[in-house]
């Protein structure tokens, strides 16, 4: 991954959580609360939820801390996206078995349709219509394009968070920019 | 290669994740087929709109509220893998039961002469059965 979160060891840090370190939680927090939250906003489509996840993923994050080296040797980054895209996915089943239960193609349309924040900027126009074609990609299509283009994430991390080979992540970015290609043609043709 | 596995190959190529030796290839054939070029010029502009996507944070209560959280978690006995998670369990369960036991809403409830259907020594019946005898005493 690129470094954009700055020179400080993730590692260090994530040991000093282990440890019960509050300040160097904080400084966790401040640095992948945007980056993760951006991700599983992307991925579920609402913010009320991401934020729950996001919420959730942190303490997960506190929780394990003190496993963390022992458990596996994953870079800081890749663990914690790993994390909110694990429970990003148990939220997605979640709203899907309560749609089994509601029966409800409205309800569908209601909790998959994209929340605008209040006060929040209006997107160029192109910026909309490559919003609308992210969201209409297939869920694992827009997240490993989303690693990729937006978290700078490489072929074999990407796998590691989808759990998932480097051929088929290879594949899936393949698709998902192909299938975006398509939209913003067709989006220039109407 | 010709185009078709080229156009297979861009994406990979704009992400800098083929080998040496495949990279080579796509970039020759880069220099002479202008379809090629024009395929990873259009790609590398969807790429381009994609980071263009304005970000978006959680709100702004959201620190203090996960620091508060963690707070709570801070005073929560070790969760120590085997013990924590055999125990816990338990102890949920247990507390449940308890509350069901002393709850409010059991004196306004309907008759339990109706509830007879749980097999003896069940955790039901003896649950109703303390209830009944709570009620006649």
């Amino acid at each position: 991954m690129k470094n954009i979160f700055g020179d400080n060891s993730d590692q260090d840090l994530i040991k000093a959580v282990g440890n019960r370190n509050h300040q160097a939680f904080e400084r966790i927090v401040n640095r992948y609360k945007k980056p993760v939250y951006n991700f599983v906003y992307r991925y579920l489509l609402d913010h009320s939820s991401a934020e729950e996840v996001v919420q959730e993923l942190f303490l997960r994050v506190y929780q394990a801390a003190p496993k963390y080296k022992a458990v596996n040797n994953t870079k800081a980054s890749t663990w914690i996206f790993k994390i909110a895209f694990n429970l990003s996915i148990n939220e997605l089943k979640r709203r899907r078995r309560h749609l089994r239960l509601m029966g409800d193609r409205v309800v569908e349309r209601e909790m998959f349709a994209e929340t605008k924040i209040p006060g929040a900027v209006e997107d160029k126009e192109i910026t909309e219509s490559i919003m609308s074609g992210v969201r209409l990609l297939p869920e694992n299509q827009r997240s490993a394009l989303l690693l990729r283009v937006q978290q700078g994430f490489s072929y074999l991390e990407i796998s590691e968070i989808l759990n998932t080979t480097v051929s088929s992540v290879e594949s899936l970015i393949y698709r998902a920019r192909q299938r975006l290609k398509q939209y913003v043609n067709m989006e220039h043709k109407e | 290669m010709n185009c078709l596995k080229i156009k297979e190959k861009i994406s990979s190529y704009m992400d800098n994740e083929l080998d040496s030796e495949q990279s080579k290839c796509v970039d020759q054939h880069l220099l002479h087929c202008r379809v090629c070029r024009e395929e990873l010029k259009i790609l590398q502009q969807v790429d381009a709109d994609v980071k263009e996507i304005p970000a978006c944070g959680p709100s702004a209560q959201f620190s203090a509220q996960l620091m508060q959280q963690i707070a709570k978690e801070a005073d929560l006995p070790e969760r120590d893998g085997f013990t924590y998670n055999i125990f816990v369990h338990f102890f949920k369960f247990f507390e449940k039961f308890y509350n069901l036991l002393n709850s409010q809403w059991v004196s306004t409830t309907a008759t339990l002469d109706e509830f007879g259907d749980f097999p003896p020594c069940s955790i039901s019946y003896i649950y109703f059965k303390l209830l009944a005898t709570k009620q006649r005493g």
